[in-house]
């Protein structure tokens, strides 16, 4: 009983050293295949996204011109978590909504290539009938293709060619490495913004560095225009832009006032007179400038009429019908005075008033 | 193990269990009550502030237009003006410092037509409420504060946040919405107008030609006379009357008609016809002839002087006339009579 124990125990040891060496002697064939799959070179497979989860992705293939010009009549992209040991799917990867985005290239028949979902993990085309050697640069683009739902995660495509149809007679092959990964979601805020200045001078549309108050117009005479100017400038991100209002009574000294332009007109001598305007080019007086900046602003129709002067409290002088860069207008006043127009020093302060509208 | 001890195992899990599930409840309770105060407030559309007056400092209007971007009721909304659109709100400096704002009448659109009060509690947010409403807003709504202080520094840039609660304790938002308003310097114009007087004399002599018993020698001179004084100017003559050497022709010291074949030298300041001579005064101003000068055919000449024409108001320029008649009778001297006639215009400013 014992003896036959030992035999078989004995047997079973020869069976073994029987298998290992038939596995170290079919070793070099086994190996044959795989040595003849040449390396695909120049490889690569481009995303048209990397977001993982994303479906509706381009994979194009590409590579330099197959070594092997054995005629291809399949070819296969697997993706894989790993290139080592089994392949396994990366997981969400799916190519059961994937087409063929064009006709190859570098594969032979520039026709006839159709794409196969039948393997969810992978990409697969075919063409029976081709037997035509491929030459050069290889692309193949596939549209469909759902990522692997991990975000930033690496995965791998095992690129072979087939000398059948069926994708069981590998020719070349190379691997490629890829990666999903997370969006950047950058996010800016624009805060509600309106920048408005008044004064005499101005530089550029800064309002930083805007000062003065007083626009002297000199000496009041029946013979000449009394002149002067101030700046304003502007700027809003309002959707529908901004209006600027002027405010305040016209020249008055005591009880006496010279009188306002309050529906426009031209300057006039020996007329009492007091009116503005932000007319880019008066020549009755010479008075005033164009508008400066990039904004989109402009003088109200009642103020921007050259040698056309006017003044009515509360009226809208400029405004933007959007959002808009900075304007800088010059504001052009002017007063005429008749023989009886009572001596005096005469004034008036005029409030300038901007509304945004978001 | 027992089975009593079995029961006690059991039992101590279902009440684990039920801990759990009481935490779960009261967190998603929790969630719920928390999230639609937060999340679901939206923007305020077609937003702007007008304000009565950009000058820093001043009391002023605020009127603020919007659009409620969700229907429900509101029942008190506030105004905070910071230095910056978002983020932690850092008040404006002076801005509704003294809080005496007021209603500048009930909102529109709001809600309720009216209810709506000011609510000063809060120095620099513009606030109102109104607890009894229960009208949802429409439309685009105006809400306008009066008294409302303006920040203190001039050509500076300011933001309101506009924000709407479902309650009158400000607590539940429902719609928020940023302004961006600015305050702006003053700008005097000035101008002097200096005090005139217009009087010019278009003669330096008048030749009243050879005078005869049957003939009235007549002349003319003119002036022209306008000031901007408030109470108008006046015009004076004085001279002697025709004389050569100890000779005279007599002066008329009160209005008189010209007659031949006597002495007479006499002045007026209109047209006349006997002798034809003169022009009435002309011209935009108000001067006008003195009584005893304006009368047609009379003239009158008194040596110490007076007033012959005059404006009350300032006056834009008037030319008058003046016409000078001489007669003689059969007995005057033989001689070159002349006088010198001195006009004074004098403005009262």
């Amino acid at each position: 009983m014992k003896l036959r124990i030992n035999n078989n125990k004995s047997k079973l040891r020869s069976a073994i050293y029987i298998l290992v060496g038939s596995i170290i002697g079919l070793s070099p064939f086994i190996s044959i295949p795989i040595a003849n799959a040449a390396q695909i070179t120049g490889r690569s497979v481009v995303l048209s996204t990397s977001v993982g989860d994303a479906s509706g992705v381009t994979y194009t293939l590409n590579a330099t011109a197959l070594p092997t010009t054995t005629a291809v009549k399949s070819l296969e992209v697997k993706f894989c978590s790993s290139l080592t040991g089994a392949c396994a799917s990366p997981a969400g990867f799916s190519t059961t909504s994937s087409a063929l985005a064009s006709q190859p290239t570098g594969l032979g028949a520039a026709s006839g290539w159709t794409a196969s979902t039948a393997t969810s993990g992978s990409l697969r085309i075919l063409n029976a009938a081709n037997s035509t050697a491929s030459s050069g640069a290889l692309t193949v683009v596939w549209s469909g293709v759902h990522n692997p739902t991990a975000t930033n995660t690496a995965f791998y495509g095992v690129i072979t060619t087939y000398s059948d149809s069926a994708w069981t007679t590998a020719i070349d092959s190379g691997s490629v490495a890829l990666s999903t990964s997370s969006q950047i979601q950058v996010a800016l805020t624009v805060d509600e913004t309106l920048t408005f200045c008044t004064g005499t001078s101005i530089t550029g549309e800064d309002c930083s560095t805007a000062s003065g108050s007083i626009v002297n117009l000199g000496k009041g005479s029946t013979t000449a225009t009394a002149t002067g100017t101030s700046l304003m400038a502007a700027s809003t991100n309002g959707n529908t832009g901004y209006s600027v209002t002027v405010n305040g009574t016209t020249l008055a000294s005591g009880a006496n006032t010279i009188d306002a332009l309050s529906t426009g007109g031209a300057s006039m001598l020996n007329t009492n007179q007091f009116g503005l305007n932000l007319a880019s080019a008066n020549t009755t007086p010479v008075i005033g400038s164009a508008k400066t900046g990039a904004g989109t602003a402009s003088a109200a129709v009642n103020y921007g009429t050259n040698n056309n002067f006017r003044f009515a409290s509360g009226e809208i002088i400029a405004s933007a019908a959007g959002p808009t860069n900075a304007n800088k207008f010059t504001i052009g006043y002017i007063a005429n005075i008749s023989g009886i127009t009572p001596p005096g020093s005469y004034s008036t302060v005029l409030t300038y008033v901007a509304t945004a509208n978001f | 193990m027992t089975n009593g001890a079995k029961q006690h195992m059991q039992k101590t899990n279902s009440v684990i269990h039920l801990k759990r599930a009481a935490y779960m409840l009261l967190a998603a309770i929790f969630m719920i009550a928390y999230f639609p105060t937060v999340a679901s407030a939206s923007q305020l559309t077609s937003r702007k502030v007008t304000i009565g007056s950009s000058v820093a400092g001043v009391n002023t209007t605020y009127q603020f237009i919007f659009t409620a971007a969700q229907s429900t009721v509101i029942k008190s909304a506030s105004f905070a003006a910071c230095t910056t659109a978002s983020g932690a709100c850092t008040a404006v400096a002076g801005f509704a410092d003294l809080n005496t704002s007021t209603l500048t009448s009930q909102p529109t659109n709001l809600g309720s037509a009216s209810g709506w009060t000011v609510d000063n509690a809060t120095v620099g947010v513009l606030k109102l409420k109104n607890t009894s409403n229960s009208t949802a807003p429409t439309g685009s709504q105006t809400i306008g504060f009066s008294n409302v202080k303006n920040p203190a520094a001039t050509n500076s840039t300011f933001f309101i946040r506009i924000t709407t609660y479902s309650d009158d304790a400000y607590a539940t938002a429902i719609d928020t919405g940023t302004v961006a308003a600015s305050t702006a310097g003053q700008v005097t114009v000035t101008a002097s107008v200096d005090e005139t007087l217009t009087f010019t004399l278009a003669n330096t002599a008048v030749d009243l030609g050879k005078l005869s018993i049957s003939s009235t020698g007549a002349g003319i001179s003119a002036m022209t006379v306008a000031t901007n004084a408030s109470t108008g100017y006046s015009v004076n003559y004085s001279g002697s009357t025709l004389t050569s050497g100890m000779n005279t022709i007599p002066a008329l010291a009160s209005p008189t008609a010209s007659v031949q074949n006597s002495k007479q030298f006499g002045i007026n300041l209109v047209s006349n016809t006997t002798p034809a001579i003169g022009s009435n005064v002309s011209g935009s101003g108000s001067g006008t002839v003195a009584t005893g000068y304006s009368t047609t055919n009379q003239f009158k000449f008194i040596p110490a002087g007076e007033v012959i024409a005059s404006a009350s108001i300032p006056t834009n320029s008037n030319v008058f006339t003046t016409s000078y008649i001489a007669n003689i009778d059969g007995s005057t001297a033989a001689g070159a009579y002349s006088t010198v006639v001195t006009y004074v215009a004098t403005a009262n400013f």
